[in-house]
């Protein structure tokens, strides 16, 4: 989910996928500080709901192209669900509710609140995250960083530079991995691992910005090949966007 | 005669933590459609010149300068980078790596970008670049998918873009195919033919000598050896320091005799190939499949590679060279097929089993080393593989001795990844020495080295006593048909051709399809070299058509045949 993913046509001139990328990041972080406000499974599973619906209808983003970005992470939201389930305190206290009994396990409604709602959390960020880096092309976010967030384009290029080179760094690693397995360690995860993998990511880093001063980078005024002006998309999307987080949290 | 577009007079340049100036007294000066072909070995001081050239020295690298470096008659000391760029495009080692868009087009847009150009204007250029540059296929593409050969054409076009009077292009053909390599130089010529200057460092001196350079600037320790035409530089040029084309050697040896002679004769080394098929062999691939996540990579290969053999692997950049041996390791699953070392299916053995009996070493040594130190790196494996640690001194010092570490001060209390690019390179080799395997597999031996480190790298791996045989995957043709008994050909993931290199390289229409080229040193051969020997390289094939000369045999016309008998 994290990797820069060619997002496809269809979702690149989808109505989120012409939405200003600042404003998705807006709407984005709105939702999930709204979240805070309510430990409810409700408004979190709502906002999970419509983050994956607006992905697939205005997204365009095709379901199993979307399952496949947050199906590993879902399993995690499921994962935390259950263990509160199980082990949460309120199983043992005797004036909950008892909902069922498994075994020599007792399980509580009180219990089951709490984890449908953590659950529903995480399910709700990873929604709303999938349904963001599906939609946005890398470019087109360090290009409204820069032009309507006013971020340095230094730190934006930054940004994106080490963002691409995720794979990479993750290709290193394996290799690193696989360097050490072949002089008898069964693929362990060691500390130093990591020195090998910073060495190169520095190196790396130290480089592109060379290339990058030698294309004149940072050296006065830039212009934009791409311009990216606010539309009336950005105010629907935005509008919209933060009706459903009200809705959800004041229902 | 006009401006110069650079003129460097008198420079010294020493950087801050170091002692020694890295150039010293340099003068030179480009004129528009000239090409200037920078050569040297390692740690000459090429690209300390290319940064004074693009401005990098003074205003990214402080450090002692000395002389005048003037880009279009102005100080670059006065000038910023920026003023500098619109006269100066450099494509930096390795640009692949560089690239900063996350599509095509915002990789060519980024420089003009950066100089404030008009948006119509940038629109017009991408058009223009994507023709010159082959590139419009890709346009519209993410730069991440993309391939190597496909990123360094970009990287090429992200330069284009600039449409600077000077192209700096520093050690293009280093991670090139030799077919990728021939379509950069010739948009490179091309653009010399319109009145561009280029300067382009490399010190492989026979590829880069396609781009038909104006003069050559020849640079050992810093200092100007040769600055003139190109003629007198291969009168004057070290066969040993940079590759050149083998009638240069030729006529050189027969110039000077004393060269000849100093010239040792070649020698295949202590192995003695037995054919795979006589015996069970090391190595063996039945109907392959491997990949990695739903990619597949090796598309059903069958081979076998025997006990005592040196076999290269040769192919375009991403046919699965790699992936062959990283299965063989057991470091990738196979999804079809089996392969079997000395006669047992792997899928019984751990990969520390199979380390060995194959010693592998990657192509970028830093992804081996992690240890505090070179003993710590030696010991890391035996220790593993639970060898007796009475016999690790031994161990560590005859891997130390047989990769040359040795003659290196406090070489074992050294952090490794503080070591030069050549020393980490024969760190890599000690470390699977160490584990004493009787197969050496070498990804890439000659890669990153200049001609001189590389010739002594493989040098020193044939010395190596009581080794079987020796796998390498490269992209050097005349380093893989010196020293290999057999090559496998392979393209998409398959193998092509198999057989002993005269006979591989006899199809030149399949040779050209697998994105190789050929070599100078391969036509010598197929003209002089007798048929029961195997390659010759340059310098011994040169001294054995001198020597035969000598004694008589009529040289040429095809008729004579030499070779080490």
């Amino acid at each position: 989910m994290l990797t820069p993913a060619d997002i496809g046509v269809a979702q690149a001139g989808s109505l989120l996928g012409q939405t200003s990328p600042l404003v998705k990041l807006g709407l984005a972080l709105a939702w999930l500080i709204g979240l805070l406000f309510t430990l409810d499974p409700g408004p979190p599973a709502i906002l999970a709901l419509a983050a994956i619906l607006a992905g697939l209808t205005l997204g365009g983003i095709p379901p199993s192209r979307l399952a496949q970005a947050f199906a590993p992470l879902s399993a995690v939201a499921l994962g935390v669900g259950l263990a509160n389930l199980l082990f949460s305190a309120s199983n043992a206290d005797p004036a909950a509710t008892e909902l069922a009994r498994v075994g020599p396990l007792r399980l509580t409604t009180e219990a089951a609140l709490i984890a449908g709602g953590l659950a529903a959390r995480v399910f709700a960020i990873v929604s709303v995250g999938a349904v963001f880096a599906q939609t946005t092309d890398p470019a087109r976010l360090v290009d409204a960083l820069v032009q309507q967030g006013r971020a340095p384009a230094r730190f934006a290029y930054g940004a994106l530079a080490a963002y691409q080179a995720l794979p990479r760094l993750a290709d290193d690693l394996a290799t690193i991995r696989q360097a050490r397995r072949i002089r008898g360690l069964r693929g362990g995860w060691h500390p130093r691992l990591f020195v090998s993998l910073l060495v190169r990511a520095i190196r790396h880093a130290d480089q592109l910005a060379l290339a990058m001063d030698a294309r004149a980078f940072g050296s006065g005024p830039r212009s934009t090949f791409r311009p990216i002006s606010w539309g009336w998309r950005d105010l629907a999307v935005g509008a919209g966007g933060l009706a459903v987080l009200g809705a959800a949290l004041l229902r | 005669m006009p401006d110069p577009i650079v003129q460097i007079e008198g420079l010294t340049f020493r950087y801050r933590r170091a002692t020694e100036p890295a150039i010293r007294d340099i003068n030179l000066s480009i004129q528009a459609g000239e090409v200037v072909l920078v050569a040297g070995p390692s740690g000459c001081g090429k690209s300390t010149l290319i940064r004074a050239i693009n401005g990098l020295i003074p205003h990214a690298y402080p450090g002692e300068f000395l002389g005048t470096v003037r880009v279009a008659g102005q100080l670059t000391t006065d000038l910023r980078l920026r003023d500098i760029s619109r006269s100066i495009g450099t494509m930096l080692q390795d640009p692949a790596k560089q690239i900063v868009g996350a599509t095509v087009e915002a990789e060519l847009a980024f420089g003009p970008e950066n100089l404030g150009v008009e948006r119509a204007v940038i629109r017009r250029r991408i058009g223009e670049v994507a023709d010159r540059a082959l590139l419009r296929p890709l346009l519209g593409r993410e730069t991440s998918a993309l391939s190597g050969g496909e990123r360094q054409l970009l990287a090429m076009g992200g330069i284009l873009m600039l449409e600077p009077r000077l192209y700096v292009v520093d050690e293009p053909l280093a991670n090139l195919d030799p077919a990728t390599a021939g379509r950069l130089l010739a948009i490179l010529r091309t653009l010399a033919d319109e009145g561009h200057a280029i300067l382009i460092v490399e010190h492989r001196v026979e590829e880069a000598l396609d781009l038909r350079p104006d003069r050559v600037l020849y640079l050992d320790e810093g200092i100007t050896r040769y600055l003139g035409d190109v003629p007198g530089f291969l009168r004057i040029a070290d066969p040993k320091a940079v590759k050149l084309p083998f009638e240069v050697v030729l006529e050189r040896f027969r110039a000077d005799p004393g060269l000849a002679r100093a010239s040792a004769p070649h020698t295949s080394g202590a192995i003695d190939p037995i054919p795979a098929a006589e015996s069970t062999p090391r190595l063996a691939y039945e109907g392959v499949r491997a990949g990695y996540g739903d990619r597949e990579i090796l598309h059903g290969v069958d081979a076998r590679l025997g006990r005592r053999e040196v076999v290269a692997v040769l192919g375009p950049n991403g046919s699965g060279k790699t992936t062959l041996f990283r299965a063989a390791m057991h470091l990738m699953p196979t999804t079809a097929g089996r392969i079997l070392v000395d006669g047992a299916p792997i899928a019984d053995r751990t990969v520390a089993e199979l380390a060995a009996t194959f010693g592998y070493v990657f192509q970028s040594p830093s992804q081996m080393l992690f240890a505090r130190n070179v003993r710590e790196e030696l010991v890391f494996g035996p220790r593993n593989l639970g060898r007796d640690p009475a016999n690790f001194e031994a161990i560590i010092a005859a891997a130390l001795r047989r990769t040359s570490l040795d003659e290196l001060d406090d070489i074992l209390d050294r952090p490794p990844l503080t070591l030069s690019f050549g020393q980490q390179k024969r760190l890599a080799l000690a470390i699977a020495l160490a584990l004493e395997p009787p197969t050496l597999i070498l990804d890439e031996p000659s890669a990153g080295q200049d001609h001189r480190t590389a010739r002594s790298f493989m040098a020193e791996v044939l010395a190596i006593p009581d080794l079987e045989s020796i796998y390498l995957v490269t992209h050097d043709v005349d380093l893989a048909l010196t020293h290999a008994s057999r090559i496998l050909l392979f393209m998409d993931g398959q193998v092509v051709a198999d057989g002993p290199p005269a006979l591989v390289v006899e199809d030149v229409d399949r040779w050209i399809a697998c994105n190789l080229r050929p070599t100078s040193l391969m036509r010598a051969n197929a003209r002089w070299r007798r048929p029961e020997v195997g390659f010759l390289d340059a310098e011994t094939l040169a001294a054995h058509v001198l020597m035969n000369v000598r004694s008589g045999t009529p040289e040429g016309e095809g008729g004579s045949a030499v070779g080490a008998g």
